[in-house]
């Protein structure tokens, strides 16, 4: 899978644990919030497209709340939703 | 009654205008979205509902009620390592602050014409579906005016 190197840690890993270098597809979906009554806010909707055989093979099964460092940011995995092909989108939240 | 509406609105920007966390994001307009990469805390006021009865001393006039609201935006922003960071969005408590701060500065806030305000509750709500956490919270006041 071409893509971006990103950085994975497993949620409750030791400090210490070095985290895994993986590869992923970022990609984005801008979001409106609070469309109600006011102005509404933008937001963006981040994945990262993986390879769930690749990370199978480094010892990954992806969860939720797992940590990802990507393009020097944190983000936690909020959902993963795969594909049925092999592969998933994770579901990114920052911080 | 529809000019006391609009100066009541800017009066009431003005007045919280660099006074709150908000700082100088007060906006009164609830047309244009705000744009990615905006810049939060923020503070809306926009005008709800508005009731009136007619005073028993002169005909043609009436006693107004009129329902603004101040809707409070934060986004949630998670310090320290961003592999090793906690789940605590402090979205609740930033809201809160805001609140607090707003509800102070209406016990001060006065304008030619209006007879009271009163504070009638408030309306959360938090999103969680985007790269970060934003909460909103709504806060009601009446505004009694006579016109």
């Amino acid at each position: 899978m071409m893509g971006e190197s990103a950085f994975y840690r497993a949620k409750g890993a030791e400090e210490e644990t070095p985290p895994i270098e993986i590869m992923g597809v970022p990609g984005s979906e801008l979001l409106e919030l609070f469309s109600g009554a006011g102005a509404p806010s933008k937001s963006q909707r981040l994945i990262l497209g993986v390879s769930l055989t690749r990370l199978k093979a480094l010892g990954i099964q992806p969860k939720e709340g797992d940590s990802i460092l990507l393009r020097e940011t944190g983000f936690r995995i909020r959902d993963v939703e795969p594909d049925n092909e092999g592969g998933a989108s994770l579901v990114l939240k920052k911080g | 009654m529809s000019e006391f509406r609009i100066e009541l609105r800017q009066r009431l920007k003005s007045h919280v205008l660099d006074k709150t966390s908000a700082e100088d994001r007060v906006f009164v307009s609830r047309k244009n979205p705000f744009k990615l990469g905006q810049q939060y805390p923020l503070i809306l006021i926009y005008s709800g509902p508005e009731s009136a009865v007619e005073s028993k001393i002169k005909k043609g006039i009436y006693i107004r009620n009129h329902t603004l609201t101040f809707e409070l935006r934060v986004e949630g922003i998670t310090e320290g390592d961003p592999l090793n960071s906690s789940d605590s969005d402090e979205v609740d408590d930033n809201l809160d602050l805001l609140a607090s701060q707003i509800t102070e500065l209406m016990k001060s806030f006065e304008m030619p014409g209006l007879k009271d305000i009163s504070y009638t509750g408030s309306d959360p709500e938090l999103d969680d579906s985007g790269e970060t956490t934003f909460g909103s919270l709504r806060l009601n006041f009446d505004f009694q005016y006579i016109y």
